[in-house]
């Protein structure tokens, strides 16, 4: 399907109690691409993600992932993609190894994409380590293998690298490029950290205050609001919003 | 294939989980072993300290049943030191460096042989007061009254009486009709029996019930605590297979964890046990069989109960970790959920009938579903199968209803955005 989007949120609004965090909440994302949501702490870009994840409902306006609802056909949504929280956390009782493997039994997958997995998690043999004792680099790195061993058509990872030392968070970033440029895995990511987006994204929408306040490729909103980076660009069109 | 996979999971999470291991499956296995070691080195020691301890015994009397007396005692194992002086007790004590004496006043032998009762008088020093001292005085005193009654029996042989005549010429003998069954034996003994039984297996089928909803609500606490949730609750399955894995994991995990306690409280109460003075107890055993119905159908009754009252917990248990922000949290609801629920009609109703209450306490345990669990157990035991019947569909209803809103918060977003603790609740504010 050639015009088929991957990811179609359209007026999302969603309140916690009487606090409205989306405010008609509208962005696109094309399948294939690397689609970064930036915005600052508070902004709406989790409770955004968690809603396309299933996890919870919006208040109003529509989702839609690869054309399946996201609270009608949640069941469709789920099979279709890979989820990661920004503070994910690990099983510590079950080694890397133990927690691909019963990921894989739970997709119906074979020892091959486990292999796969352990391969993406360049974890060695600490794979076969309790996860508790993993560093947080580490945990990342699992988990980034486990949310790409099922293949998924998209992956929400939400600040995947966020908080990891420098050489973990290139190796996620590689993996991440990678994945979507020989697999065609659509990736819907959030990040503070602007370089990070402009290395891995195709597209950006600014989030603030729960609305879309910018979206296109960075060369091009670069350009056309004449700053240099993308941090000034934020900083600008928060201003302007 | 996939259920198994989540079942193998919650296991081996849970099974390491340090409140779990320890709580429910290690400790019961360690303490009360420990605990029945420790009494048997006491009473051993104290056992062992009355064969070793040295009595002081004054003879002031020097006749014939005061000797026999002694003879007696000697032969009971007591070590005494006889001194045959006259003084003070404690003067005679300090003097002997002896911390129990028995005086043996003068004309005690006289009081006997005139029909009077002869005065033993002990005397025990003691810098504190243990078990093991108290035991020792304890075996003492009742060594002193079976040689009061050995001299009895050789006064009575003496006089030519029947002293076991005299000595009990009632015979009291019982027969109670319970619901059709006779049993012959005491109140006393049924009484035992009764409390033994109808205490004793609601006792082990509760402890399972509350185990089995504070694993379900660490197992649901766990996954907020780790921040594995939300994962979990993207993967391509649906809320109530995960809500089921967490179920059969916890009976599971509670099942070993009440072997863990029968098998540590078995050895526990093995310390206390005295074989001999249940003789009586053991030789009345067949009569009391009609009695309490333990067959196999009511032991499969008995299971249909425990699995009844599981889900009940473990549906409460669900419900405090939904509700809860992490494993502690969960834990403290759960308790806050079950306790009171299940040990109010537990302690009412173990010192009386349902019938006897008051119409709006009886309808007020009614409306706990523990109520109606207790009934069955106490129906089963005593073959009354159709309060069995009607205690099951009392208890099915309430797993129903429970369990109903257990999944309701289950499937709901509550699950991930509901976070109290004792005292407050809170909602993470989310964006």
């Amino acid at each position: 399907m050639i015009n088929e989007k991957a990811v179609e949120v359209d007026n999302l609004t969603r309140y916690f109690g009487s606090r409205q965090v989306l405010r008609g909440l509208s962005f696109t994302v094309r399948p294939g691409e690397i689609f970064g949501l930036i915005g600052p702490n508070g902004a709406g870009k989790t409770t955004c993600f968690r809603i396309l994840a299933t996890i919870i409902k919006p208040s109003g306006g529509e989702a839609r992932i690869f054309g399946h609802d996201v609270v009608r056909e949640a069941s469709e949504v789920r099979r279709l993609i890979s989820y990661l929280p920004e503070e994910a956390g690990v099983y510590k009782n079950l080694s890397g190894l133990d927690f691909l493997k019963l990921t894989a039994r739970i997709y119906g997958g074979d020892s091959a994409m486990v292999d796969e997995a352990v391969a993406i998690s360049g974890l060695g043999d600490s794979i076969n380590m309790r996860m508790g004792a993993y560093s947080k680099g580490m945990r990342r790195r699992i988990l980034i293998a486990r949310a790409l061993m099922t293949q998924p058509k998209l992956a929400i990872l939400d600040e995947p690298t966020s908080g990891l030392d420098v050489e973990h968070a290139v190796y996620v970033r590689d993996i991440i490029k990678h994945y979507a440029e020989k697999r065609g895995i659509t990736f819907l990511i959030s990040s503070h950290n602007m370089l990070e987006v402009a290395y891995l994204c195709s597209r950006v929408a600014f989030i603030h205050r729960g609305a879309i306040i910018a979206e296109g490729n960075p060369e091009d909103l670069l350009k056309q609001h004449r700053v240099q980076n993308l941090e000034e660009l934020f900083l600008k069109i928060r201003e302007e919003a | 294939m996939s259920f198994a996979a989540l079942v193998y999971k919650e296991l081996k999470e849970l099974l390491m989980e340090r409140t779990i291991l320890i709580g429910i499956i290690v400790m019961p296995l360690i303490l009360f072993p420990m605990l029945s070691f420790s009494a048997n080195i006491g009473m051993s020691a104290a056992t062992q300290t009355m064969q070793e301890m040295s009595i002081l015994y004054i003879d002031e009397d020097g006749g014939e049943f005061s000797k026999l007396l002694q003879e007696l005692l000697t032969s009971y194992g007591l070590r005494l030191r006889i001194i045959n002086a006259d003084g003070e007790p404690l003067s005679l004590m300090s003097q002997y460096d002896a911390d129990t004496a028995l005086l043996v006043p003068r004309e005690f032998s006289e009081a006997i042989v005139a029909g009077k009762k002869g005065e033993v008088k002990l005397y025990a020093k003691t810098d504190e007061i243990s078990i093991s001292r108290l035991r020792q005085l304890s075996t003492l005193n009742r060594l002193l009254s079976l040689a009061g009654e050995t001299l009895g029996r050789e006064l009575a042989q003496k006089q030519g009486i029947n002293y076991e005549f005299l000595r009990t010429p009632l015979e009291a003998r019982s027969t109670i009709i319970i619901r059709g069954s006779i049993f012959e034996g005491s109140p006393e003994l049924l009484s035992q029996v009764f409390f033994s039984i109808m205490f004793g297996v609601p006792m082990v089928v509760l402890l399972v019930t509350i185990t089995a909803g504070t694993v379900a609500a660490t197992s649901v606490g766990l996954e907020k605590e780790a921040k594995t949730l939300e994962i979990l609750l993207t993967l391509p399955m649906s809320r109530m297979k995960i809500l089921a894995s967490k179920l059969v994991g916890s009976v599971i995990i509670a099942a070993i964890g009440a072997a863990a306690f029968t098998i540590g409280f078995s050895i526990y109460l093995g310390a206390f046990m005295n074989v001999g003075a249940d003789a009586a107890m053991s030789a009345q055993a067949p009569s009391m069989a009609g009695l309490i119905n333990i067959t196999p159908s009511s032991v499969l009754l008995i299971g249909i109960i425990l699995l009844l009252a599981l889900l009940l917990t473990l549906g409460l248990g669900i419900l405090a970790g939904t509700l809860a922000g992490d494993v502690r949290g969960g834990q403290q609801l759960s308790g806050l959920f079950t306790g009171p629920l299940i040990f109010f009609p537990f302690l009412i109703l173990l010192f009386t009938d349902l019938e006897a209450l008051p119409p709006t306490a009886q309808l007020a345990l009614m409306a706990d579903p523990f109520t109606h669990m207790l009934q069955a157990l106490r129906a089963a035991l005593s073959g009354d199968l159709t309060l069995v019947a009607t205690s099951l569909a009392a208890m099915a209803l309430f797993v129903v209803l429970i369990l109903g809103v257990a999944a309701w918060l289950f499937s709901g977003e509550r699950l991930v955005t509901m976070k109290i603790r004792l005292g407050k609740a809170a909602r993470e504010p989310y964006t």
